[in-house]
């Protein structure tokens, strides 16, 4: 008998073993978890939310008159080892509730606690003894009395969220692995399609399983050609984040330079606070370096454009297209190809592994020595045509066959670039279906 | 006939070589006694570390030692610590867990060390085993060392798909020396060496 | 291609043929299966679920897709042990058998059948759709 399987992910080509020890370990967590978000919530209902909403509409109006003043401390060890008080004002009220003439300690909100004593003191100065006040006792415990009314609202959300979150979580969790019970992989796939690479509203180009959509490619008419196809650039978010990297950690070695001249303004030297800042100032200095440097090749060589007079692109199909660069300076080469890459991704023990390789590449045209002119940009029109035989683009969750066109540059001066245009191959059996959705 | 089964099968895909897929080894390559295992597990109290290096097996030997203990119905449950909230449900698994049953971590270097001590803490309590992989010391008690071999290499592609000759014994032996014993490196490396071969 | 557990209680068979003896399909063709399973008897079997699928193979992940897929239950897959079963599904447009270098694509017939107690017995059975050549590895770097 083999062993069951909980794992989902043994893809082998013999498979025997039970779906079921899976789905009860994952459910029993989930239940677990929807649990707890009923008991916490039940406890926060009952605890907080329902005397608060009993107060407010169960109480009944008394006079009171206040004949002593106090207040209540309360000790919390906060953080471990230190002690903090509070402080909450509390009122000495003599009131008739039921015909009955009673004197009491009224019940506050513990929000109504402050740290500072004095504080609290001054509060308890609003209500000078023989004060006459409006409270409301609780009919069903009549020694009971409260001197104010009203909702906090943010205990209400809390009451919501916290438990809410954690009975959504579990929730859906306990659903879905009721749902996955002993089900097969096939029978789970069927009814889950895999989601595709990139975000995306459609998992997948409509009619064509697998295909990526290509909306995000066609939605930018061209200035000759129809379409201007979008750039894709990991660059550019590593520069962002370089950049935000730069702003926040010198944010904070201001704020340490702040504070340790402060204490040399007061005659204080910090030995430790002046130590921490000299790394922090190297490592500041190197990401303000590095960003400017990244920025500056960044904007050094101008922006590439590219235009094709159509997209999806179709096995056998040619296709004009514009290479506009913009610029100054001379590039020494300048390479527009059309490439094929294979990505595979794989879980390598705790870490996720990318694999890219470029597995077709073909010239559309190649210059060299371009002179680029500023205020203008120097355009390369010419034609591609996408191998009669080629694999269509593909796209699910973990691996992805991609077309692109790249553009290489050789700067005289900087070093040199590449840039990629994303495009999308149909299979070959859309040219129909193609010639139909363009008309 | 297409081109997709007119080649020989890359025998070193993941499908083949992933842990769960391949049966666990000692470094010479012979099969583990799972049973030996589990016993000695039980011997050392049920908590204890699996350690080694990257790619010595020790998922392969936690997943093997999870379906052991499955067909016994005393697995209470398997986390891999990817993200920080894989933690925590590390944690919630240990506490939840019956007594006498086991938890078995993987990558138990990426529990902070606040959630590793809640997590032996609250396994003692409960009763419950646990059962960690490590590449650094967990100063737990070891059930099994990690460690890798050529002749454990060889064994392992010995029992994957026939690769049709296209890969010798000096194509194994420079893998495993390539990249210093760690099997699913040299593993990937026999899958190139057979793509570039295959075509 | 029939599989199965050397562990298992009982070892089945299951032998498929398809309408095209080469295995070969483009797009929108219609895929015939006809099977048979052996060395079981009709009365262990619980159900049976018969699917098409694509699946990625190579240095990634495997990624699964499920075009046709059908379940018998197991009045129904009790008569299909013991005479025989088929199913017919045409094709999509898409994803098209592929040998590439790191990705693969591959389609197959499966034939799943669950016993008591939870366990089961999977066979899988390729073809081809399409007729895309292998692709090759060059020597340029990826971008």
């Amino acid at each position: 008998m083999r062993l069951p399987r909980f794992f989902g992910k043994k893809r082998g080509h013999r498979r025997t073993g039970s779906q079921a020890w899976g789905s009860l370990g994952e459910g029993a967590f989930h239940a677990v978890v929807f649990c707890a978000g009923l008991v916490f919530g039940g406890l926060l209902i009952s605890g907080v939310a329902v005397p608060e909403w009993r107060i407010n509409h169960d109480f009944l109006p008394t006079v009171c008159r206040v004949v002593g003043t106090g207040l209540v401390r309360r000790t919390v060890e906060d953080p471990p080892g230190a002690f903090t008080a509070t402080w909450r004002p509390s009122l000495r009220v003599r009131y008739a509730a039921d015909g009955v003439d009673r004197e009491t300690w009224s019940q506050s909100r513990p929000a109504t606690g402050v740290s500072d004593r004095s504080v609290a003191v001054d509060r308890l100065s609003a209500w000078p003894i023989g004060t006459e006040v409006t409270g409301w006792y609780d009919p069903a415990d009549p020694d009971t009395v409260v001197l104010e009314r009203g909702y906090n609202w943010w205990m209400w959300l809390l009451a919501l969220l916290l438990p809410g979150a954690l009975l959504a979580l579990g929730g859906s969790g306990l659903v879905r692995a009721i749902r996955r019970w002993g089900r097969s992989e096939e029978a789970l796939a069927r009814a889950t399609p895999a989601p595709g690479l990139l975000a995306s509203p459609r998992g997948h180009a409509p009619g064509h399983p697998g295909v990526p959509p290509c909306d995000d490619l066609v939605n930018s008419p061209g200035t000759v050609l129809r379409y201007r196809l979008p750039i894709e650039s990991p660059d550019n978010w590593t520069l962002m984040g370089l950049g935000l990297f730069a702003v926040l950690w010198n944010a904070v070695l201001v704020v340490l330079a702040i504070n340790a001249g402060f204490d040399l303004a007061w005659g204080r030297i910090d030995w430790l606070l002046l130590a921490l800042i000299v790394p922090f100032l190297v490592v500041g200095v190197i990401g303000v370096v590095h960003f400017m440097r990244g920025l500056f090749l960044a904007t050094a060589v101008g922006t590439t454009q590219l235009e094709v007079s159509d997209h999806p692109l179709l096995p056998g199909g040619r296709y004009e297209v514009l290479l506009a660069q913009g610029g100054a300076g001379v590039l020494r080469d300048l390479e527009l190809t059309l490439e094929l890459e294979e990505q595979a991704t794989f879980r390598q023990g705790t870490d996720a592994r990318t694999e890219r390789l470029v597995v077709w590449s073909s010239p559309v045209a190649t210059r060299q020595n371009v002179q680029l002119d500023p205020g203008s940009r120097y355009e390369l029109r010419t034609s591609l045509t996408v191998p009669a035989d080629a694999m269509h683009s593909f796209m699910s969750e973990h691996n992805a066959v991609r077309w692109r066109l790249a553009v290489r540059g050789t700067p005289a001066r900087w070093p040199a670039f590449v840039r990629v245009f994303p495009v999308v191959v149909f299979p070959d059996s859309s040219r129909s279906l193609h010639r139909e959705q363009t008309r | 006939m297409s081109p997709t089964r007119q080649r020989p099968r890359n025998p070193f895909t993941t499908r083949f070589i992933r842990p769960g897929s391949l049966a666990p080894r000692d470094a010479e390559g012979n099969p583990l006694d799972m049973a030996a295992i589990v016993g000695r597990l039980a011997d050392l109290g049920g908590t204890a570390a699996i350690e080694g290096p990257h790619g010595s097996g020790k998922t392969t030997l936690l997943v093997a030692v999870a379906e052991s203990l499955a067909m016994t119905g005393r697995l209470a449950g398997m986390v891999r610590l990817r993200a920080w909230s894989d933690g925590v449900r590390a944690v919630r698994l240990v506490s939840r867990a019956a007594a006498g049953t086991m938890v078995l971590v993987d990558s138990w270097e990426r529990m902070g060390p606040v959630a590793a001590r809640v997590a032996l803490w609250s396994a003692r309590r409960r009763g419950c085993g646990l059962l960690v992989t490590s590449h650094r010391p967990t100063g737990l008690p070891v059930l099994a060392q990690g460690r890798t071999s050529l002749e454990l290499l060889e064994r392992l592609v010995a029992a994957l798909p026939d690769h049709g000759g296209l890969i010798a014994a000096d194509d194994i032996a420079a893998a495993h020396t390539t990249h210093d014993g760690n099997l699913r490196e040299a593993l990937l490396d026999l899958y190139d060496r057979f793509e570039r071969r295959a075509r | 291609m029939s599989h199965g557990s050397e562990t298992a209680r009982q070892q089945p068979r299951v032998d498929v043929h398809f309408d095209r003896s080469h295995r070969g399909y483009e797009p929108g063709d219609t895929v015939v299966v006809r099977y048979q399973v052996h060395e079981l008897d009709p009365a262990h079997v619980r159900g049976i679920e018969q699917s098409l699928a694509w699946y990625t193979e190579g240095k990634g992940e495997e990624d699964l897709g499920v075009h046709f897929f059908s379940r018998l239950g197991e009045r129904q897959a009790r008569e299909t042990v013991a005479t025989g079963g088929h199913f017919s599904a045409p094709l999509p447009p898409s994803p098209l058998s592929y040998e590439g270098v790191i990705v693969k694509i591959r389609w197959c017939v499966r034939v799943r059948l669950f016993f008591p107690g939870g366990r089961d017995f999977v066979s899988e059975h390729e073809f081809d759709v399409g007729r895309i050549p292998a692709a090759r590895m060059t020597s340029r770097a990826s971008a």
